[in-house]
C-alpha cells in the first residue's frame, strides 16, 4: 500500500474512528506520508470543523493527539438519545491532590501531604487506579520515594492538548513552592509574604 | 461570630483555616491566624460534641495555632530579635494552599466543560474490528480438503443422531409424564382389535395394534388382549410377506 491520493480524507477517516487521541506520527506511519503533510491536513480539518459553527462535531487536540468529539452545546441531546455512560467526576479530595500533582509534578507523596495538611494515600491510590496519575520516577533521597506525574488520560479528561496548556494565572507551575522545610526561609518567604 | 459549618466540606485543617480567614474577611497573616484561633478551636469542640472523630491533622494544627498565640503573649519575644519576626511557616503554607485551591477550581471548570463533550466510545471500534476479523475469516476456505461425499455422510449421520436423540428424549419424557392409573382394560382392547378386524377384512399388520401407542401400559394391555383373542380363536395370525410382518385377520369361529 502506498499513501492515499486523498490524504486529508484518509486522515479524517483515521481520526473519525478513533476512541483515543491519535497522533501525527501514527497517522503518518500508517498513510506512509510525511508528518508535515499530515499536520497540514489536520490543520485544514481543524479549520473546517472548528471554525464552522454549523457543525455538530469538533476536532480536538488532546494529549498530543487528535480526536473528534461532539460539541458542548449538543451534549443535552446526546444524553437524551444515547444515554452515554456517565462520565465520572473526580471527587473533591482527589481533585485537590490531582491539582497539586498537575501543577507541581514530579512530586512525592510527602510533599503533597505537606501542602494539603492531610494524608494523600487514598487519593493517590484512586488517581493511579483511574490512570490519571502515574509513577514517573524516584526521588534520589533516603527511601527513594515515588515521584508522581499526570498521564495522557489526565489531559484527555480535562480536554488539554498538553500539560503546558494548564491554565495557570497564578504561576503555580515551575515555581519554588512553599519550601516548608527550608532551613533559611529568606527570599522565598518575602515573596510569599508580599503576595 | 456566628458560623455554621458542614464538616465534610473541608478537605483538611488548612481548608478550614482558609475558610475561617476568608469568612472573617481577613488576609492571610499571623495576626489573622491569632484572630481565628478561637473559632478553629470552637469548630473542633463542635466536632467533639457531634461525636465525630477528630483527625490528628486538625489537632496538630490546633496546637500550632495555640503555640503561635502564646508566643506573642510572652514578653521579650520581639525584643530579642530586634525587628519583626519572620512570618510563621503556617502563613506560607496557607498562602500556598489557597493557591492550590484556586487551581483546583480551575481544573474543576475544565472538567465540567469536558463533561458535556462526547467522544467516540471504544465499543464502536471493537464492533468494527470484530466485523473486519469476521470478513478476514470468510476469505479463508472453511471446507478446504473436504470432499462432498464426506459432507453428505456427515449430514446423514447427523440426521440419524438427531432421530435417535429425539427418540431418547421422547422416552425420557414419558418416564416423567405418565402417572395415570389403570385406564386400560383387556376387554376394552379386545373390542378395539375386533373393530379393526371388521374394518380391515384383509387383515392388518401386527405392529399396528401396538406401534402407535405411547403409553407402555396400554401397549402391554393391548398385547395381552391380542393374545387373549388368539387363544379364544376370535382372530388369526397369518405370516405376511416377510418374516417379521404378521398379519392379523378376523377369524371365524
Amino acid at each position: 500500500m502506498s499513501s492515499p491520493a486523498n490524504l486529508k480524507g484518509a486522515v479524517e477517516a483515521l481520526v473519525f474512528l478513533a476512541s483515543e487521541p491519535v497522533n501525527i506520527e501514527e497517522i503518518a506511519q500508517v498513510l506512509e506520508a510525511d508528518q508535515r503533510e499530515i499536520s497540514q491536513a489536520i490543520e485544514e480539518l481543524k479549520q473546517e470543523y472548528n471554525e464552522d459553527n454549523r457543525r455538530g462535531i469538533q476536532l480536538d487536540e488532546l494529549a498530543g493527539g487528535y480526536l473528534f468529539s461532539t460539541r458542548l452545546e449538543f451534549g443535552e441531546y446526546i444524553r437524551r438519545l444515547h444515554k452515554p455512560k456517565l462520565k465520572q467526576r473526580i471527587t473533591q479530595a482527589s481533585l485537590e491532590t490531582l491539582a497539586i500533582i498537575a501543577y507541581r509534578q514530579p512530586i512525592t507523596r510527602a510533599e503533597i501531604e505537606d501542602i494539603r495538611g492531610v494524608k494523600a494515600e487514598k487519593a493517590l491510590f484512586t488517581l493511579v487506579k483511574k490512570d490519571l496519575i502515574k509513577e514517573v520516577g524516584r526521588l534520589e533521597k533516603t527511601g527513594t520515594p515515588i515521584l508522581y506525574g499526570t498521564t495522557d488520560a489526565f489531559l484527555k479528561h480535562f480536554g488539554l492538548s498538553d500539560i503546558e496548556h494548564l491554565p495557570d494565572p497564578d504561576g503555580l507551575r515551575g515555581e519554588g513552592g512553599p519550601d516548608l522545610h527550608k532551613e533559611s526561609p529568606g527570599e522565598e518567604e518575602m515573596r510569599e509574604g508580599g503576595s | 461570630m456566628e458560623y455554621n459549618l458542614r464538616l465534610d466540606s473541608f478537605e483538611g485543617p488548612l481548608d478550614l483555616l482558609v475558610h475561617l480567614i476568608e469568612k472573617n474577611q481577613l488576609d492571610i497573616s499571623e495576626i489573622s491566624l491569632r484572630k481565628v484561633t478561637q473559632q478553629y478551636l470552637d469548630y473542633l469542640n463542635r466536632m467533639e460534641e457531634m461525636d465525630l472523630e477528630i483527625a490528628s491533622e486538625f489537632l496538630m494544627l490546633a496546637a500550632e495555632l495555640v503555640q503561635l498565640k502564646t508566643k506573642t503573649l510572652l514578653p521579650g519575644a520581639k525584643k530579642k530579635r530586634g525587628g519583626p519576626l519572620p512570618e510563621p511557616d503556617l502563613v506560607k503554607r496557607l498562602f500556598f494552599y489557597r493557591r492550590v485551591k484556586r487551581v483546583t477550581e480551575l481544573l474543576k471548570d475544565l472538567e465540567e466543560k469536558r463533561m458535556g463533550v462526547y467522544e467516540r466510545n471504544s465499543d464502536h471500534l471493537i464492533y468494527f474490528l470484530s466485523r473486519y476479523e469476521d470478513q478476514e475469516k470468510q476469505r479463508e476456505n472453511p471446507l478446504e480438503g473436504i470432499q462432498l461425499k464426506q459432507v453428505v455422510a456427515a449430514f446423514n449421520r447427523a440426521q440419524i443422531d438427531a432421530k435417535a436423540r429425539k427418540k431418547r428424549d421422547k422416552s425420557r419424557e414419558k418416564k416423567w409424564q405418565e402417572l395415570e392409573g389403570e385406564s386400560y382394560t383387556i376387554a376394552e382392547k379386545m373390542e378395539e382389535i375386533l373393530d379393526f378386524c371388521q374394518r380391515c377384512p384383509r387383515g392388518f399388520p401386527f405392529g399396528k395394534v401396538i406401534n402407535n401407542l405411547e403409553n407402555p401400559q396400554e401397549k402391554v394391555v393391548s398385547f395381552l388382549a391380542l393374545l387373549e383373542l388368539i387363544k379364544s380363536k376370535r382372530i388369526k395370525i397369518d405370516k405376511g410377506t416377510s418374516v417379521n410382518k404378521l398379519i392379523i385377520k378376523g377369524g371365524k369361529v
